[in-house]
């Protein structure tokens, strides 16, 4: 069977693609398969001339061809909805941590005190506070020296 | 979508839609009205055309569905194809043309006798071109009742075809 053949035989087992009907209308137009029955070729004439109809002149109504229309834009909503969610969910967010970071700060421990002998009692213990961590840490640094001059290792 | 553009998709299509109207009713006269109808659907309905996927087949189905309410309206008269349309080119002598309007009638009534979807899928798929997917849309069948009833229509075609000739 020629490759002509089984593309007819295809086409009537209705086992053809688009492309393959159009290759196979197209070599019978050309003359490429003689074996064709007279009603075969009947047939795909009427499908070629059936083709070839074209429409009248279409009329429009007068409000179609009125060319001053006026110019909409068309809004979607469903993109402009969801970009306002994504700001309303940063923003909600920015909040949040906001919050967040204020309620983890430690604050300050604040003593108000009225009377000035009172104040200038804990100034003194807290000055005191100071002073003896200092000296505990002058004495640390005291200590760590004696221990390196003993090494002998810088001269 | 601005007016202009939507008489230019419609127009880009108007052809087929016209076929397959005249197909559907079988008279010119029909075919015009139906369209003329169909333009009126496209106004009247122009935001709804401008957000569909597939205007050109939503077209064929409205077209499609005009052309039933007129059938319905009246009694179908099929008209001889052979007064509308041409033969073979290659038709130089009298005795060629008679040979060649006798095998025309013989495959008009062949597609005469097939039932009205299969008659309906070859016009789709054999003279628009359209893929299986698009006629099942069109008809309200799915894919494969389209392959089916495409199948069943050819051979039933061939099968009268071999009767014929023998």
């Amino acid at each position: 069977m020629s490759a002509y053949e089984t593309l007819k035989e295809k086409y009537w087992n209705a086992e053809t693609t688009a492309n393959e009907e159009k290759q196979l209308k197209a070599l019978i137009e050309a003359g490429n398969i003689t074996d064709l029955t007279d009603e075969e070729i009947s047939y795909f004439n009427l499908l070629k001339t059936n083709s070839n109809i074209k429409a009248p002149e279409l009329s429009w109504p007068e409000e179609m061809l009125n060319t001053k229309s006026k110019k909409t834009k068309t809004i979607f909503l469903t993109p402009m909805l969801r970009n306002i969610a994504a700001v309303c969910v940063l923003a909600l967010g920015m909040v949040f941590l906001v919050k967040q970071n204020l309620s983890t700060t430690p604050k300050a421990n604040v003593i108000e005190v009225e009377d000035p002998e009172m104040a200038l009692e804990y100034t003194k213990q807290a000055f005191a506070l100071l002073s003896k961590n200092y000296n505990k840490g002058t004495e640390n640094i005291k200590t760590g020296m004696g221990e390196i001059s003993k090494l002998n290792i810088v001269k | 979508m601005q007016n202009e553009t939507i008489i230019q998709i419609v127009e880009g299509f108007k052809d087929k839609l016209y076929r397959y109207a005249l197909k559907m009713v079988g008279n010119q006269f029909d075919a015009e009205d139906i369209l003329q109808d169909l333009l009126i659907k496209v106004w009247k309905k122009k935001d709804e055309f401008s957000q569909l996927e597939n205007q050109e087949a939503w077209c064929m189905t409205v077209t499609r569905n005009l052309a039933i309410d007129k059938i319905r309206k009246r009694k179908v008269k099929t008209t001889d194809i052979t007064e509308h349309f041409g033969i073979s080119d290659n038709a130089p002598t009298p005795d060629k043309i008679t040979e060649d309007r006798e095998s025309l009638k013989k495959v008009m009534d062949i597609l005469n006798e097939m039932p009205e979807s299969q008659r309906e899928i070859i016009h789709l798929r054999d003279i628009e071109g359209y893929t299986y997917k698009e006629i099942a849309e069109i008809i309200g069948m799915t894919e494969d009742q389209v392959k089916v009833n495409l199948f069943r229509a050819r051979q039933r075609f061939k099968e009268k075809l071999k009767v014929l000739n023998i």
